[in-house]
């Protein structure tokens, strides 16, 4: 198969993993296997009416037809461009630290020396985009989902960041090549498994998942910060949400589970899409199992417990350094 | 860097397109309750039970993404070749940048703490 | 943080178990033989005795005048409980019940004629999947 253009390992990054195919694709298998896993723990079928045959994997491509040929309403008391700009600004945004993430050796958009530090400060700065959104909605009920929002973002970010740090001072070293190479021996969770346990929580409350599904409770706030969307833009909007779990989990499955190894090539790309699964299962069982937190009881634990857990995830990380 | 122009295009692409595509096909039927803002619940009544303080919510913003823009900021040019060459630069952006903050908190500091805008 | 770990198993426990839901219309309940079911009259054992009328609870049985000149029960389906008085109360049991409770109308007007209501009217539905 000639092509007229050489398919580099960058090139299959930008386009089928973890670019724009694994973003879409993740999307639709990520709310199916939500759907279903939930429904099974709940003994009952989940959704089955679609494509039988598949188990209903092509539910959310269903409902993604029926949502973009759905009308479109853009509200009158707020800056119409701005209201219709700001969710696909939100899922873009999302999407853009994978740039510096590496499903492979070679596989990876923008190798740099820093790559996967780059990458987690991204994820914590496209967090106020959510808040931008909601603001655009000029509706109180997005007002609250927003301020629960930031206010879960400030609880979360500090320990994410130890956490991290935690594994770069481990590694010595930032590059995602590299990070995978230092895990040959060991991978990630073994050596620090407490930076494991806090970036799973910060996981879960970067995403907003039970039991830290605050900003968008239901019963207090309709849908929160997406409420006032419908059609194409709430999919962005509530998709937005799966992009930034997705980043998540190829971050942790690079930093804690050793990535590629112990393959490369193609079978390693494939090895990192079944090691982010260790992260996306819990985060989408978790749905069937937590109650919701309150937002204070939620900023207490992110300030108390999980700080004082990511401080000494680090001084292991030091102690760990300095002995080997 | 041809991979990352190429992915934020297409990436872009795919998701204007959506939109557009979804906005030329889909029925347009538009009435005056669809554009109202969205409420739920009975109307107010009796004396308010408990206000949002809504006025020091700037403050968490500020806090979430100053903390994060600076930061990468740090980063970028602590790690750049220059190493100690690059801190005049450096604090002379930051202080431009603290100065600019400055300026419109000034400028509009009687009105942020107004409390009766807020509340 | 011992509890985070049981509630993870207890919900794949639960996720390894079969699921619960009757997946209807493939499969149907199967609610026994003796469900007191959609109720049909043989005309021919019918002695016009009203006695299910004067019973009914729900005021559902009303007689009306066939085409032989006697006087047969129908049953208005907005009204009827499906309770069974009427059922118990026939002398010569002629109203039966039929094993089938899923009987749905496409118009509004279910006031049931008499002439409706044989018993070839109704086929039982045998149900494919048990309660427990």
């Amino acid at each position: 198969m000639d092509l007229p253009f050489p398919l580099s390992g960058d090139l299959i990054a930008a386009l089928v993993f973890p670019g724009v195919l694994g973003i879409f694709g993740f999307l639709v298998v990520a709310i199916w296997l939500e759907r279903k896993l939930v429904a099974r723990v709940q003994w009952r079928y989940g959704p089955l009416y679609v494509s039988k045959p598949l188990g209903g994997l092509l539910q959310p491509v269903a409902d993604l037809f029926k949502l973009v040929f759905s009308e479109l309403v853009l509200p009158r008391h707020t800056n119409r461009l701005l209201f219709a700009a700001a969710p696909i600004l939100l899922f873009f945004a999302e999407g853009i630290p994978v740039v510096f993430i590496a499903a492979a050796p070679g596989v990876v958009m923008a190798p740099h020396s820093y790559g996967l530090a780059i990458a987690v400060v991204l994820v914590l700065l496209v967090a106020v985009l959510v808040v931008a959104m909601a603001w655009t909605e000029a509706d109180k009920f997005t007002y609250i989902g927003a301020m629960r929002e930031i206010l879960l973002t400030a609880a979360y970010e500090v320990p994410l960041l130890l956490a991290a740090l935690a594994m770069f001072l481990l590694y010595g070293t930032a590059d995602p090549h590299k990070v995978v190479e230092a895990q040959s021996g060991l991978w990630g969770v073994l050596l620090n498994p407490l930076a494991f346990v806090v970036y799973l929580v910060a996981l879960l409350m970067a995403t907003t998942r039970f039991p830290f599904e605050i900003p968008e409770a239901e019963p207090e706030v309709v849908l929160g910060p997406y409420t006032e969307y419908g059609s194409t833009l709430f999919i962005y909007a509530f998709g937005a949400n799966y992009v930034k779990l997705y980043v998540l989990s190829l971050l942790g499955a690079v930093l804690f589970l050793g990535g590629w190894l112990p393959a490369a090539g193609v079978l390693g790309v494939l090895i990192t899409l079944a090691k982010m699964g260790v992260f996306v299962l819990p985060a989408m069982l978790v749905r069937a199992i937590y109650p919701r937190y309150r937002i204070d009881q939620a900023l207490r634990i992110g300030w108390g417990q999980l700080l004082a857990l990511s401080a000494a995830a680090v001084l292991w990380s030091l102690l760990a350094a300095w002995i080997w | 860097m041809v991979a990352v122009v190429l992915f934020i295009a297409l990436f872009l692409a795919v998701l204007v397109l959506l939109v557009v595509v979804g906005y030329l096909f889909s029925p347009r039927r538009p009435s005056e309750t669809k554009e109202r803002r969205f409420e739920a619940g009975g109307p107010p009544y009796g004396p308010v039970q408990r206000r949002l303080l809504m006025q020091y919510f700037g403050y968490v913003y500020l806090v979430t993404v100053v903390e994060a823009a600076v930061g990468l900021a740090l980063v970028a040019v602590l790690t750049a070749d220059a190493g100690r060459a690059a801190l005049a630069p450096l604090a002379a952006a930051l202080v431009v940048a603290i100065a600019a903050v400055v300026a419109v908190v000034w400028r509009y500091f009687k009105l942020l703490a107004d409390v009766r805008r807020w509340g | 943080m011992i509890i985070h770990l049981k509630l993870f198993a207890t919900a794949v426990k639960q996720l390894l178990q079969p699921p619960l839901t009757v997946r209807w219309p493939e499969e149907r309940r199967d609610y026994g033989d003796r469900l007191r079911g959609f109720i049909v009259n043989d005309r021919s054992k019918c002695i016009s005795c009203q006695l299910c009328e004067a019973v009914c609870p729900a005021k559902a049985i009303k007689f009306h005048l066939e085409a032989d000149g006697r006087r047969y029960p129908g049953i208005d389906w907005g009204r009827c409980i499906l309770c069974g008085y009427c059922v118990d109360a026939c002398p010569t049991g002629s109203l039966q019940h039929v094993n089938n409770t899923e009987i749905v109308w496409t118009d509004l007007d279910v006031y049931k004629k008499p002439s409706e209501m044989d018993p070839d009217d109704a086929a039982p539905l045998p149900g494919t999947k048990l309660l427990i």
